[in-house]
């Protein structure tokens, strides 16, 4: 799929991908914004053919509606007040980042110990190793949809339980005792 | 903020159990979806409040952990000079880990210029791969052997350790008029009040610190190592710097080991000095880089085959031998 495929695909798609944004992004006007990124965007796109143009262009479209709300949730953290306190050496920024960074994987660490150990796995193959489903599959002796299974755990304990994003971190990956059951330990 | 977090108290707020699993259903599924697929993912949004916000949830949270498992290029930010670099005044560089702008506005100063180490005989102390042992220095710093490890320690200077192979954790008695110098191989490391971790495995060193700092090649490079940084040098490169969680310097002591875009051929190796196990890995896959921790719980045979699962390859045991080797392609 030449860049000019990509365009002819984005233009004849408009209407959807402004949709999935507006959708995404809860604002018309950072909507429109947002497709402006992508139009341009699409220049940077190298290598092979697509097989998936639309499905493709769909998915720049939504990573770019998730680094507009990461920059939107930043802002918010700023406007706190709290890393505006922290600003002085011009490394700060970075140092605050990773700071955050390393909490982030303590915090998704500490959740997968929690975790029965197949759920951790196929979440570390998943996440960690860039695994494919099907190789997670493959190399854990299950079908895939076993794997969707475990991932479907994982991300659910992870990233959107309550439990992950306490202060208490030791608490954030105890299993409820109906969960232990379901994983038959 | 309880209240926020709905009534059964489980999900973050805005959002319910139900939109939170579809929420991931429909991650799992983006990927790989086509067109008609990400036109059914926009009905499913405007579907439900809800549905927006835990997707969004969702969706930050994944992409900032993708940002953490990528960890800065400290070396872009801080360039390195070869350790030859001949300027008059070595430059003193500071990488910067958690606590590193802090721990580095108390401790400027305090470098002093390192005396030349005495010859006389050390005391050394081996450990046999899978057995741990402490020590306590004279001046109180302690130091924590992994397994498979070799130190010499000179008793005449007192504050100069030898890491020859292996791994060891230092506390270190910080003393600025007698810096506390850890050298392995031609490399040395100058303590600032520290709390450190080093491994030698071969012609690759590994320095993480946990807490103060310490100097990388404080005659040469003069780099600064604070609390959350790490570095990697192999023998006649230019050392690379990362960082690290404080919590995982020295983890091997409560028995996980923490790997961070680390070659399979040094995962091995801390798997040997941990377990006492000697794992081989196949040639091809010596190089390939895990991310990812692992508790050295069981014996080797159910070990070594979870290790293999983990970093996508796998075990063999013939003739009492472990070996890893690709996960599909075989050996």
């Amino acid at each position: 799929m030449t860049l000019g495929g990509l365009r002819a695909v984005f233009l004849a798609e408009r209407a959807m991908l402004l949709r999935l944004l507006v959708a995404r992004l809860g604002s018309v006007e950072e909507a429109e914004d947002a497709l402006q990124d992508l139009w341009l965007k699409l220049e940077t796109v190298t290598g092979g053919p697509i097989a998936e143009p639309l499905g493709y262009i769909c998915r720049m479209a939504n990573n770019i509606a998730v680094d507009r709300r990461r920059r939107a949730a930043r802002r918010a953290d700023r406007d706190t007040g709290w890393m505006e306190t922290q600003a002085g050496a011009d490394e700060q920024p970075d140092a605050e980042r990773a700071m955050i960074a390393r909490e982030r994987l303590a915090r998704v660490e500490a959740t997968l110990t929690g975790l029965p150990e197949r759920v951790a796995t196929a979440f570390r193959l998943y996440r960690f190793e860039d695994l494919p489903q099907k190789a997670i599959a493959e190399q854990m002796g299950i079908t895939v949809s076993g794997v969707e299974k475990l991932l479907h755990r994982a991300y659910l304990r992870i990233h959107l339980q309550r439990s992950n994003s306490g202060a208490d971190i030791p608490q954030a990956g105890r299993l409820t005792h109906e969960e232990d059951q379901r994983d038959g330990r | 903020m309880v209240d926020e977090w709905g009534k059964d108290g489980d999900y973050g707020p805005g959002y319910g159990e139900h939109a939170a699993a579809e929420a991931v259903a429909w991650h799992l599924r983006l990927p790989t979806a086509d067109g008609g697929a990400w036109t059914a993912f926009a009905d499913w949004i405007e579907a439900n409040p809800q549905n927006a916000i835990a997707y969004d949830a969702l969706a930050v949270a994944d992409a900032e952990l993708t940002d953490a498992l990528s960890p800065p290029d400290w070396s872009r930010a801080i360039p390195l000079v070869a350790a030859n670099d001949d300027r008059p005044t070595p430059r003193r560089r500071w990488v910067l880990g958690t606590v590193g702008g802090l721990a580095a506005a108390g401790i400027v100063g305090v470098m002093l210029p390192l005396e030349n180490p005495s010859k006389t005989a050390a005391r050394i102390i081996e450990t046999p791969a899978g057995v741990r042992r402490s020590v306590t220095l004279a001046d109180g710093s302690r130091i924590d052997l992994n397994g498979g490890t070799r130190l010499a320690v000179d008793d005449s200077s007192a504050r100069l350790v030898t890491l020859e192979r292996g791994e060891a954790i230092f506390r270190i008695t910080h003393d600025a008029a007698h810096p506390f110098v850890v050298q392995s191989g031609t490399m040395r490391l100058q303590d600032v009040g520290t709390v450190f971790n080093v491994a030698r495995v071969g012609a690759h060193l590994g320095v993480q610190v946990a807490e103060g700092a310490v100097m990388f090649q404080p005659e040469q490079d003069r780099i600064m190592l604070t609390a959350g940084a790490a570095l990697s040098h192999v023998d006649g490169g230019a050392p690379r710097m990362s960082g690290i969680a404080i919590d995982d310097v020295g983890s091997w002591r409560k028995g996980r080991l923490v790997f961070q875009q680390t070659p399979v051929r040094l995962v091995a190796a801390a798997l040997e000095r941990s377990t006492g196990t000697v794992v081989r890995v196949a040639p091809g896959l010596a190089e390939t880089r895990f991310t990812g921790s692992i508790g050295i719980t069981g014996g080797a045979d159910s070990l070594i085959p979870r290790v293999a699962a983990l970093i996508g390859a796998r075990a063999e045991h013939v003739n009492g031998r472990w070996r890893l080797v690709g996960g599909h392609a075989g050996p």
